[in-house]
């Protein structure tokens, strides 16, 4: 399902974004990435732009284009924050002194 | 002398850091509730008993790949300009995103001193950030603040001279091994070049490198490693994204970072899940699909209201005054040069511009709530699917708004618009929206020609045409020369904030002691010029013919026309009167008189200079009633049919020479420059000459 067809107040995880570069950067620098948590607040009278919530805090602004090329899984309240911790968990990346440490 | 310390504040934009350091010392640097508030770096110096710190504040940066000018500005700092510290300034209430950047700074193995601000917010929320953990993790000095209550602020300065006293520690980030491997083998092959000696620094441009990051690459591209870099970058491009199955080196050393940062707020921040909160509730009104664009204009048509019935009542207590003093130095003072100087050049003319400084400062007040309260981005939000139809993006709603204010910023926030294309025409347009400086005309115009009961709604009128003109253009500029598509939109939408009376006290003080000192300088010589030009040369014969008329007349009224006679004729024997009369047939198929004609050319100067000029000439073309409104002057003068045309070429010619000056500095090409500087004088004749015979030929 793309975001764009997503109904206002609904859910979703983001699982890929199909934009040229740059673009596609800049929206994953603003938090529209993989893997974010994203629900459609409201649309413009004509529906070009999109007011979307990120992880269920930041809000941004972007067009119904756009949203097209965004691929997304809706998902119900419940499994949102239990998708942070997969996330997490699947990282064995870490900080510098954790590296010292080591 | 102090030891001087050099610190870049950077970060993301719209986190705080202008509002830092106006909170660290006493500088008034711009703020406001949107992205992109700061478009050009700005240095502030703090002094302390051992060093001075000298802060850089940059235009906020999402990340170290630049995408818009304005972050080019801060990109092009942090790579290539001497510093000591970088203060990575964040906001706390989006750490893990903000963390983004600080891991990307943490590469450049500089010192550095992470600042959360906005901690009141945090609290607010009954949430906390553990700084001491954070520090740790990230191994840089974590300092919580707040610029709105002044938190943390004290600290910020001792710990920028702790920072610059320590030795440089380990503070690198550290990838996942595959990634590691790649960056270690490029760092060899750079460190081969004795500009990248140093293993940090080579390690540094490694990972931008593998980061795809052009402006590096522009770097090596000219060195004589460029050839051996190139081919082990194309190796690793190829390698990495294959074992990791990505498209690019960009999304694995990006999803690499996410996690990082993702962990460190998971480790550190502790907020409880938000309920529906109160910005949730104002934006399901001010955004609301059908009810959003009508408020908005609503609140513009209230502005404009204030700004006229508000302004009206200081506006004539100045205006007394300046009469009350003109009128009493005219009787002190002998008779004379001096005398004339200050009472028919001077005084009227500083007087004509002062007296619309109420009015002025009510229209920045209201811009200033729209930028401060976080409004500005939901009102670009609401219009950018309008605007996309007369070929602009909704970002450019920013600039055209700031455009109401003064145009110089608003040419200068133009940097926020990626594409080229978007921002010259933006930057085309930007006229039409009229500056404060213009209001004074209108104000003076609508005051003497339409009862004050509509007099608002013609103001608001002006503004809105003013806007829908522009639109056209824009139309044709994107059909006819600009042939494309805007860029896509996407923009942050801040959280509501209350305004900062502070900041907005100090916004207002500021533009009104600017205001006050352009009066006493620019627009007092200015005036001191059109008096001077208008006074002389004397026709000694005229006078005393007219002398001897006066001396020997004993009705009043006979001698008060003989006097207006005497000095109309010699106002258009002046060097003005000459001047005048060359411009006038320039304006004559609009029914200017020539002084007005010389008004719209020295308005091209600043345009408060319109009013100034006209209260000068019509004082010393007017000797009998110096004490008279000019308002009351221009109804006499002015016929109906003019005045409108006046309105019309005020709100579109050229802009001051400041404007135009930032323009030219912004647009390198000439053709664009000539372009500029000629098409909005041409089409406001047109238009004007158009809405003037219109009126004529319905009998008004
Ligand atoms: N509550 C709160 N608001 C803050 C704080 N610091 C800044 N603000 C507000 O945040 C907004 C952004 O502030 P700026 O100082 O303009 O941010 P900036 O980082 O310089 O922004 P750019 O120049 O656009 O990159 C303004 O509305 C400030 O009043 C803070 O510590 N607490
Ligand atoms: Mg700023």
């Amino acid at each position: 399902m793309k975001l764009s067809q997503l109904t206002i107040g609904a859910n979703a995880i983001i699982q890929s974004v199909d934009l040229q570069e740059p673009l596609k950067y800049r929206f994953m620098e603003i938090g529209l990435r993989v893997g974010t948590v994203v629900q459609i607040c409201s649309k413009t009278l004509t529906s070009d732009n999109l007011y979307l919530k990120l992880d269920n805090s930041s809000c941004i602004s972007i067009n119904k284009d756009e949203a097209a090329h965004i691929k997304i899984l809706p998902i119900d309240q419940r499994d949102q924050w239990a998708h942070y911790g997969k996330i997490s968990d699947s990282h064995d990346c870490v900080y510098p002194n954790c590296i010292i440490e080591k | 002398m102090n030891k001087q310390i050099k610190v870049a504040i950077v970060g993301q934009p719209n986190v705080g850091k202008s509002s830092l350091i106006n909170a660290m010392s006493n500088a008034k640097l711009h703020v406001g509730n949107f992205t992109g508030v700061t478009v050009e770096k700005k240095e502030v110096f703090v002094k302390s008993d051992l060093f001075d710190i000298k802060m850089t504040d940059l235009p906020g940066i999402y990340a170290l790949n630049a995408y818009t000018p304005e972050e080019t500005v801060a990109k092009n700092f942090l790579l290539n300009e001497q510093y000591d510290i970088i203060l990575n300034v964040v906001d706390a209430n989006v750490l893990s995103r903000n963390l983004m950047l600080t891991l990307q700074l943490l590469d450049m193995h500089k010192k550095m001193i992470l600042v959360v601000n906005m901690i009141d917010e945090i609290e607010a929320k009954k949430g906390s950030i553990d700084a001491k953990k954070l520090s740790i993790l990230l191994g840089i000095p974590v300092i919580l603040t707040s610029a709105k209550t002044s938190q943390g602020i004290d600290e910020i300065n001792k710990t920028i001279i702790q920072t610059y006293r320590a030795k440089q520690n380990d503070n690198k980030i550290y990838y996942t091994q595959k990634v590691e491997e790649r960056i270690k083998e490029l760092t060899k092959v750079l460190q081969k070049s004795p500009h990248f000696k140093d293993k940090d620094y080579a390690r540094f441009i490694a990972i931008r490198l593998i980061d795809k990051d052009e402006n590096v690459y522009k770097i090596i591209h000219d060195l004589p490693i460029f050839i051996e870099a190139h081919n082990v970058l194309e190796k690793i491009y190829s390698s990495l994204t294959a074992e990791l199955d990505e498209d690019s080196t960009v999304d694995i050393l990006s999803n690499e970072r996410v996690a990082i940062a993702h962990n460190l707020h998971i480790e550190t921040v502790n907020i409880k899940e938000e309920s529906k909160n109160l910005n949730e509730k104002i934006d399901n009104l001010l955004i609301h699909p059908i009810l959003g664009l009508p408020i908005f204009l609503f609140f513009m048509w209230a502005l404009f209201q204030l700004t006229f019935v508000l302004g009206n009542y200081p506006m004539n207590i100045i205006g007394d005054i300046f009469t009350y003093t003109a009128t009493t130095l005219a009787d002190i003072l002998p008779n004379g040069t001096v005398n004339s100087a200050l009472t028919q050049g001077i005084i009227p003319a500083i007087s004509a511009v002062v007296m619309f400084l109420p009015n002025i400062l009510i229209l920045f007040f209201g811009l200033n709530l729209l930028e401060q309260t976080g409004y500005m981005s939901r009102a670009a939000y609401l219009m950018d699917g309008f605007l996309k139809r007369f070929g602009l993006q909704g970002k450019a709603f920013v600039p055209l708004v700031s455009g109401f204010g003064c145009t110089v910023p608003a040419y200068m926030a133009a940097r926020t618009l990626k594409n080229p294309k978007d921002r010259i025409i933006t930057m085309l347009v930007l006229g039409f929206m009229s500056c404060g400086a213009r209001l004074p005309v209108y104000i003076l115009l609508i005051g003497a020609f339409f009862p004050t009961h509509d007099a608002g709604n013609v103001l608001f009128a002006i503004y809105i045409s003013g806007a829908i003109l522009g639109l056209i253009f824009a139309k044709i500029l994107r059909v006819v020369l600009f042939k494309g598509e805007p860029e896509p939109f996407v923009m942050e939408m801040p959280p509501y904030r209350l305004p900062s009376y502070k900041a907005l006290y100090m916004d207002l003080w500021y533009k009104t002691k600017m205001f006050l000192k352009k009066a006493g300088t620019f627009i007092a010589l200015a005036a001191l010029g059109i008096w001077f030009l208008s006074t002389y040369p004397h026709n000694s014969a005229l006078e005393k013919s007219y002398e001897i008329k006066i001396q020997h007349t004993k009705n009043i009224q006979i001698k008060k026309q003989l006097q207006n006679e005497l000095s109309a004729k010699s106002l258009e024997e002046s060097y003005m009167g000459h001047i005048g009369k060359f411009i006038e047939p320039v304006f004559k198929p609009l029914g200017f008189d020539w002084r007005m004609s010389v008004s719209v050319i020295a308005g091209l100067a600043a345009k408060e200079v319109v009013v100034s000029t006209m209260a000068t000439l019509y004082s010393v073309g007017n000797a009998s009633n110096t004490s008279k409104g000019l308002i009351q002057k221009v109804r006499e003068n002015v016929s109906f049919n003019s005045a409108i045309a006046l309105l019309i070429i005020i709100m579109i010619y050229s802009p001051c020479v400041a404007a135009m000056s930032t323009f030219y500095a912004e647009i390198p090409q000439w053709a664009w420059r000539a372009f500029y500087t000629i098409y909005p004088n041409v089409v406001a004749w047109l238009f004007a000459y158009g809405v003037y015979r219109l009126l004529s030929a319905v009998g008004h």
